[in-house]
């Protein structure tokens, strides 16, 4: 099901793409023609993009691909990439004034890796303010609104995404996932959104906020046009340290439409439980009955210490923001001010308070808060602490069974400005997203049905390096969901 | 802590992290400061062996280090070949939708 802003030739997934234009290379005009013709009608009402390319920059690029020997993997795909992720050439903002006009001088490698493999960059999408937010309402230029109902928000932080997906206003869309950032977007606007295992794609080129949880990963309409993406832009990159040795670009052939083995699937009680409204509850356990009657295992177990991976996420979260954006100083970066005759500490000070709006300021203090002298050991230690119980907590877990899954979150898309002022509420959203970062390990949300006509996102997470079989459980997902 | 001892934190913190926080928005980062922290108190609850060892990355492959090698950056001309976008030594940046 697809939202009302979709065409038939908009919603085309990337197989069926290819497939048209290997027939008739023009059709590649056709598509492009359709999608910024969608783009035209209702852009202005979800804003979606912070910057998108101009139609004949667009058609060039496609004349170009046409007329090289290989159309590649994405044969032409629109891609939209969140814009804390950089482009050469391509301004990007991520979401905050204190970049409103830096252009990077060079590509991300998922965004050459995208090129060379056939993508087509058609803008670059809204997010919450250094991807600092669950709702896409915290961007410093405007809020992105949800294509099913426009009095709710998308989720973040890469609502805007989200949102060109699944309004096909591009086919498959690039987001950064710190906290659920992939995910949660993913679940509210009816996408399936992956975030990788810590390491898989690499991280050269995206603008950091949490480095040891940050992940970038792909948005789509289809379970196979993720997978196609995933088998793009995984693999090692000496450009990034932090970057696996592993083989990758079989995620494809996981997407098949029946389990390839008779998985074990564990269900997190704490991330089912308190707070999950019932609609949503309902539709979660058709859909493990379901599971069930395709000759899966499905069984409940606890994980109390889940409990105290909110706090863990952020105190960490909060910290590692502190130090990432300490380059944010009006001289090398951001917002310009008079320098001649302050002191540096002023200009500093006044760039910052000018250049970031009021979230990432009340993160950056939080942060340098829990490091601080005589607090460092009570606050960002014992996170860090908890981090490990948590992680060996999915070791032992996975030892017994295949993957997990869960609820994205517990509740429907939050109606606009309902969560915004009030910090704990809008952390709240992240619950079940968060303990899958910290753990380093591979997630994916894909719709598993409908309530009150608005998407309802599943998440399956598995053992780190698990996305073949993460992805397979969810094409399972797509064909019986509506069975 | 007290709504002043928040604010006298807020003041330090904002000495710290260089951020100017003018008096209308510390009364209310004093608000926020003071939930926030109180959730994050809850790690406090739990009982955590002395043992355990702290957990700052779940990479665990070989750290690769490039090497350190010069090259030349993109100029203002390559991204502004006629200086149509150029306002005051910078680039002015292309419109929004």
């Amino acid at each position: 099901m697809l939202p009302p802003q979709c065409t038939q030739v908009a919603s085309i997934s990337i197989r069926t793409l290819r497939k048209r234009v290997a027939e008739d290379p023009d059709f590649l005009f056709s598509y492009i023609d359709e999608v910024y013709s969608v783009i035209e009608k209702y852009e202005h009402r979800l804003r979606a993009y912070i910057t998108l390319r101009p139609k004949s920059e667009v058609v060039e690029e496609a004349e170009r691909l046409l007329k090289s020997k290989e159309i590649g993997p994405l044969g032409g795909a629109l891609v939209a990439i969140k814009d804390n992720i950089s482009t050469k050439g391509i301004r990007t903002t991520c979401g905050s004034k204190m970049l409103e006009s830096y252009v990077p001088p060079y590509d991300a490698t998922v965004v050459s890796k995208i090129k060379e493999s056939g993508g087509i960059i058609i803008g670059k999408t809204n997010m919450d303010e250094f991807a600092m937010g669950s709702t896409t309402e915290n961007s410093a230029f405007y809020p992105t609104l949800n294509p099913w109902d426009y009095g709710r928000v998308p989720g973040g932080s890469s609502g805007g995404s989200a949102v060109a997906v699944a309004a096909c206003e591009a086919t498959v869309a690039l987001g950064s996932d710190t906290g659920g950032s992939i995910r949660l977007p993913a679940a509210y606007t009816g996408t399936v959104g992956i975030k990788p295992t810590y390491g898989l794609v690499s991280r050269y080129g995206l603008i950091a906020y949490g480095s040891s949880l940050d992940q970038i990963g792909p948005i789509a309409r289809y379970v196979e046009d993720a997978a196609v993406v995933l088998d793009v832009i995984s693999g090692h990159d000496p450009r990034d340290s932090t970057s696996l040795r592993v083989r990758t670009g079989y995620f494809r052939d996981y997407v098949v439409d029946y389990p390839l083995k008779n998985y074990r699937v564990a269900v997190i009680e704490e991330m089912v439980s308190e707070g999950v409204d019932r609609g949503v509850m309902k539709v979660f356990s058709k859909l493990l009955e379901k599971l069930e009657g395709r000759g899966l295992t499905v069984e409940f177990k606890r994980m109390p210490l889940l409990q105290y991976s909110l706090p863990t996420y952020y105190i960490i979260a909060m910290a590692e923001a502190s130090s990432n954006l300490a380059r944010y100083d009006g001289l090398k970066y951001g917002v310009r001010l008079e320098v001649e005759g302050k002191l540096w500490t002023d200009v500093y000070r006044k760039a910052r308070m000018l250049g970031f709006g009021d979230e990432v300021k009340r993160r950056i203090l939080i942060g340098t808060y829990v490091l601080s002298e005589g607090l460092y050991e009570g606050y960002y230690l014992k996170a860090a602490k908890v981090r490990r119980l948590l992680y060996e907590e999915f070791t032992k877990l996975f030892k017994v069974y295949d993957l997990a899954i869960s609820l994205t979150s517990p509740i429907l898309p939050p109606r606009v400005g309902e969560v915004i002022s009030d910090p704990i509420k809008l952390y709240s959203l992240d619950i079940n997203t968060v303990p899958i970062n910290l753990a380093g390990l591979p997630a994916l949300s894909v719709p598993g049905g409908f309530v009150e006509g608005l998407p309802v996102g599943i998440q399956v997470f598995g053992p780190p390096l698990s996305e073949g079989y993460i992805l397979n459980l969810a094409r399972v997902i797509e064909v019986i969901r509506d069975e | 802590m007290s709504r002043v001892s928040w604010e006298k934190v807020i003041k330090r913190l904002s000495t710290l992290a260089l951020i100017e926080i003018d008096q209308a928005r510390s009364d209310s980062l004093s608000r926020d400061l003071e939930r926030i922290i109180e959730m994050f108190n809850k790690i406090n609850e739990l009982g955590i062996p002395e043992e355990v060892e702290p957990l700052y990355t779940t990479f665990f492959g070989e750290v690769n280090l490039r090497d350190d090698l010069e090259s030349e950056s993109m100029g203002i001309r390559e991204l502004d070949p006629v200086g149509e976008r150029l306002e005051d030594r910078y680039l002015k940046s292309p419109r929004t939708l």
